[in-house]
């Protein structure tokens, strides 16, 4: 069974299990693939028909439409090559020094690869739209190199700045409807004729943009107008997008659905990209990325360095919020060597020594019946997110 | 079917789509025809005819409505066209799409402000369809060959307007008659002998230098008036004459006269007005047919004392006169009996004045009269109706304001927003230092005409130089995208100049080298017999649309990469 095959049955899964929004933009990416029209049109169709429900219990309908699209876009096969995965940003030595103010960035390396989704994070003003703006040409260097290797050669610098996709955090105002724009960039991408219209249209049911298809570009809300965003870069087969912030301003079901489908899409059979995203949200960006960037005050903080630290330490970090005492807190962990106790933003964050597990840490607040409203085992996260 | 073409559009041709340009010339094409009626419908009756018509638009109020349209559609056109801008989202856009941009929006814009010509050729086809070009020519040659008749104004029936001879006249008066008083005129009055006696042989070495014809000079009529006692006014300047003055006293200068040239008789004007004087043509139709052409037709008439023929003539013009509504009276007498007065026919009547008070009755009373100068104006128009009306500066101007909106709003799509305000208030500021520096340095200096001339020129190019320098650094060097565009958006907007800037300095060039000083000591050039300023004056409209054809080539070449280069440039 090959990756496409196996995505297939994933879908097909999801749809078995009730899970109809999953399945159907999972669909979406399969027929995608495919770059078959006959496909497309069944896509729509599927489509046109599931937003015209009216009754809510027509689910297994909805299932067993999709298994059969899914079974069509089995047999049209996915056109791709198993293409190793190489660097197609490679960045050595670079920095930024603004002309005015003190602050520097770097230097730095920093690379990313097709299909790798690359998180940014850091505090504010630590240089991360400066990263990602150097690394969209937006920005010129002081020092070091950026290398673009595309899988097709570019001619110009104007060219190479059509590759790169650049989404800045207040998304550049457009105008005309959702339709209309998208249109205009496929054709512009020589993408004519009805291709340019199935294409157009798949895009926007894949982005849960199907009903807004007439509505013009200013009338959409925040998040909206962000997933419209990814739809039109999308359009645009870029090798690498650069991300600025995307979740700003999005509420937390359309932050998780955004990094979700980044995730899917950056790994397209057919058009695989980079991504690399800025983001305040280091739990949700962890969770979905192969690789994270610490920027600390313009600085790259070593990713091997943190590793290395945490694994030598093997402590356990808990965060939690808790109705109870900072003393009781103390007299309690005291009993599984509580090591320190920090409480920060209404959470507390506790440190134990290696070898507790956090069950134990459960067991002891179970057994005193505190009311625990959240907890999170954030060196295990840690661990993940720098293991890798 | 709109949205149809549109979608097709926007699938297929995304630049002709963004730019509207379908729906743009449809629009105008319409707009166009609506002013080509408008000229078309604008004119009703032969009346309009007896002035200039071909400014209706102007004087009509036309313009301001062509002028509120332009701007109505330049509104609305630009709100759509600016909807998208695939350049600005860096798509891939290939040169000659950028090319095609341009020159999308320079024809919209020649056809957004040039109402003018379409409202003007209407009219013309309409003035033109008025009459054939053969019946016009016939028409227009009766009225040349009646325009001696119609005595308008004393002053064409002066002897110095002939321009054919006159048997009548010129029997009375010799060639040589007319040199000896010709020689006389000048070389009378010597500095230090005053009255200067001319030997009758000595005038003769004069002979080449007497203006011909001979009868046209104004000696001929000074020798005629003592043939003609009888038309004898009055005596002119008598008090000048009466006092002392420096040819001597009156008595003097009598006995002077009359000892070379007893028929002279200078202080005594008269009326010799006469008909074979007339010698203009004011409706031209061919080279042949000109004012001599037609004086030569007229004196065969008067000569043989043709009464029919002149009447047929007149005749025939009045038929013409109905047919454009052009004012005539004859109840008093009839037009040929105002003109017909042989042998010499002297003119006693002008028939232009058509009102005269009437103190008896106190009122205005119309006057016998025949308006040649309306049925001139009307055969002016018609004739100009059956060719260009519009000089071809004019269509050429309209082809630079249409280059200067379209560089405008292309430099506008292509850099950014603040590039361009910047460019533009820039540039006013530039203006004025470049104004500054050039009155300080004419202040200060001791500069000539020329000299003011060349120094403006000269700081324009220096200013043109000095932008293509930060054009051209910052854009090799990916430094300061912001000054790097806003010196490439002077680059480009001042190209235009560049060409008509040469050639003005090239013509100061000849002027100065053709200066010459006259006897008097003035100082004035012979430039415009040169020949490369005659071949520059003869072909300037030609070289207005080479600068354009040169701009477009460097639009192609120059500017498009370098705003490809400019726009892939990094922002710091």
């Amino acid at each position: 069974m090959d990756t496409f095959e196996q995505r297939l049955s994933e879908t097909s899964q999801f749809y078995q299990d009730g899970d109809l929004n999953l399945g159907f933009r999972r669909l979406i990416d399969c027929a995608l693939d495919t770059g078959n029209m006959d496909i497309f049109k069944s896509v729509l169709e599927f489509t046109d028909w599931r937003y015209n429900l009216s009754e809510e219990g027509a689910g297994s309908e909805e299932i067993s439409k999709a298994i059969d699209l899914l079974e069509k876009i089995n047999k049209a096969k996915a056109i791709y090559t198993d293409a190793p995965l190489k660097d197609i940003i490679k960045a050595e030595g670079i920095s930024k020094k603004y002309k005015k103010g003190n602050f520097t960035l770097g230097p730095l390396d920093v690379s990313v690869s097709n299909s790798e989704m690359v998180g940014l994070v850091g505090e504010n003003g630590n240089g991360k739209t400066t990263l990602l703006r150097l690394l969209g040409g937006e920005l010129g260097l002081t020092s070091g190199t950026i290398e673009y290797n595309f899988p097709k050669s570019y001619k110009n610098q104007y060219e190479l700045r059509t590759r790169l996709v650049y989404i800045p955090q207040r998304i550049n105002r457009l105008r005309g409807s959702l339709m209309e724009n998208l249109q205009f960039t496929l054709s512009q991408h020589e993408i004519h004729g009805e291709e340019n219209e199935l294409m157009a249209l798949t895009l926007l049911a894949r982005m849960g943009l199907w009903q807004y298809k007439k509505m013009d570009w200013g009338r959409l809300s925040s998040g909206y107008k962000m997933r419209f965003e990814l739809a039109r870069t999308l359009l645009r087969k870029p090798e690498v997008l650069l991300l600025d912030e995307p979740l700003a301003n999005l509420d937390i079901l359309a932050q998780q659905i955004i990094l979700e489908d980044l995730r899917f899409l950056s790994g397209s059979l057919l058009n695989p990209f980079g991504v690399i995203l800025s983001s305040q949200q280091l739990y949700e960006v962890e969770k979905v990325s192969d690789k994270i960037i610490f920027l600390n005050e313009g600085r790259l903080v070593n990713q091997s360095n943190k590793q290395e630290k945490e694994e030598e330490a093997g402590s356990l970090i808990i965060e939690f919020d808790a109705n109870i005492t900072r003393d009781q807190l103390k007299e309690l962990f005291n009993q599984i060597g509580l090591e320190k106790l920090h409480f920060n933003g209404g959470n507390y964050i506790a440190y134990f020594p290696e070898g507790v597990n956090i069950s134990e840490v459960m067991y002891l607040l179970g057994k005193e019946k505190v009311q625990v409203s959240y907890i999170r085992d954030i060196s295990k996260s840690s661990r993940r997110f720098f293991i890798d | 079917m709109i949205k149809r073409i549109n979608k097709y559009l926007l699938e297929n041709y995304p630049l002709i789509w963004n730019t509207r340009v379908v729906w743009m010339l449809i629009i105008l094409c319409f707009a166009h025809l609506i002013f080509y009626l408008a000229g078309f419908l604008s004119y009703y009756s032969p009346n309009q005819l007896h002035s200039y018509i071909f400014d209706n638009y102007f004087s009509g109020g036309f313009i301001w409505i062509g002028i509120l349209l332009s701007i109505l559609i330049f509104i609305l056109w630009l709100n759509q066209y600016f909807k998208q801008n695939a350049f600005k989202l860096y798509y891939p856009k290939s040169n000659g799409s950028l090319f095609l941009e341009f020159i999308i929006v320079f024809v919209v814009c020649f056809f957004s402000i040039s109402f003018y010509l379409s409202y003007t050729e209407g009219l013309r086809q309409r003035i033109s369809g008025i009459v054939s070009t053969d019946e016009l020519y016939k028409e227009a040659d009766i009225v040349n060959k009646t325009a001696a008749f119609t005595v308008q104004n004393s002053y064409y029936y002066t002897c110095t307007n002939r321009c054919v001879p006159a048997l009548v006249f010129d029997t009375l008066v010799s060639e040589d008659e007319v040199l000896e008083l010709y020689v006389w005129n000048i070389t009378r009055y010597d500095y230090d002998q005053n009255w200067k006696n001319v030997d009758p042989e000595e005038y003769m070495l004069y002979r080449d230098s007497l203006p011909q014809p001979y009868y046209s000079n104004h000696e001929f009529e000074e020798l005629l008036k003592v043939n003609f006692p009888q038309r004898r006014i009055s005596n002119v300047d008598q008090d000048y004459y009466d006092d002392d003055n420096e040819y001597g006293t009156d008595e003097e200068i009598a006995v002077q006269e009359k000892l070379y040239l007893g028929k002279y008789d200078k202080n005594t004007q008269y009326n010799l007005y006469s008909l074979y004087n007339y010698c203009a043509c004011l409706t031209m139709v061919d080279s042949v047919k000109n004012a001599e052409y037609y004086a030569k037709h007229t004196a065969g008439l008067l000569e043989n004392q043709n009464k029919d023929s002149i009447q047929k003539i007149i005749s025939s013009y009045l038929q013409i006169a109905d047919k454009y509504k052009i004012s005539y009276k004859f109840t008093e007498k009839q037009w040929i009996d105002y003109i017909y007065n042989p042998p010499y026919y002297f003119v006693d009547h002008e028939l232009y004045y058509n009102e005269e008070y009437d103190q008896y009755n106190r009122r205005y009373k119309i006057r016998d009269h025949v308006y040649h100068y309306n049925m001139e104006t009307t055969m002016d128009n018609l004739l100009k109706s059956k060719n260009n009306v519009i000089p071809s500066e004019g269509i050429l101007l309209f082809f630079y304001l249409a280059l200067f909106f379209a560089i405008l709003i292309y430099t506008f799509r292509t850099t950014t927003f603040r590039t361009w305000i910047i460019s533009f208030v820039g540039l006013m500021a530039l203006l004025f230092v470049f104004l500054a520096v050039y009155f300080f340095i004419n202040i200060s200096g001791n500069f000539g005409y020329n000299s003011q001339d060349s120094l403006l020129i000269a700081q324009t190019f220096v200013f043109i130089f000095i932008f293509w320098i930060f054009t051209v650094l910052g854009i090799a060097k990916r430094r300061n995208k912001l000054i790097t565009g806003v010196a490439l958006n002077w680059s480009i907007w001042t190209f235009p100049l560049i060409i008509p800037l040469i050639i003005t300095r090239y013509v100061i060039f000849l002027r100065n080298s053709y200066n010459v000083c006259d006897e008097y000591g003035y100082e004035y050039s012979l430039y415009y017999q040169d020949s490369h300023y005659i071949w520059i004056n003869n072909n300037i409209v030609e070289l207005g649309y080479f600068n354009i054809l040169l701009f477009l080539l460097f639009i192609l070449i120059v500017a498009i990469p370098l705003l490809k280069k400019w726009k892939a440039m990094s922002e710091e």
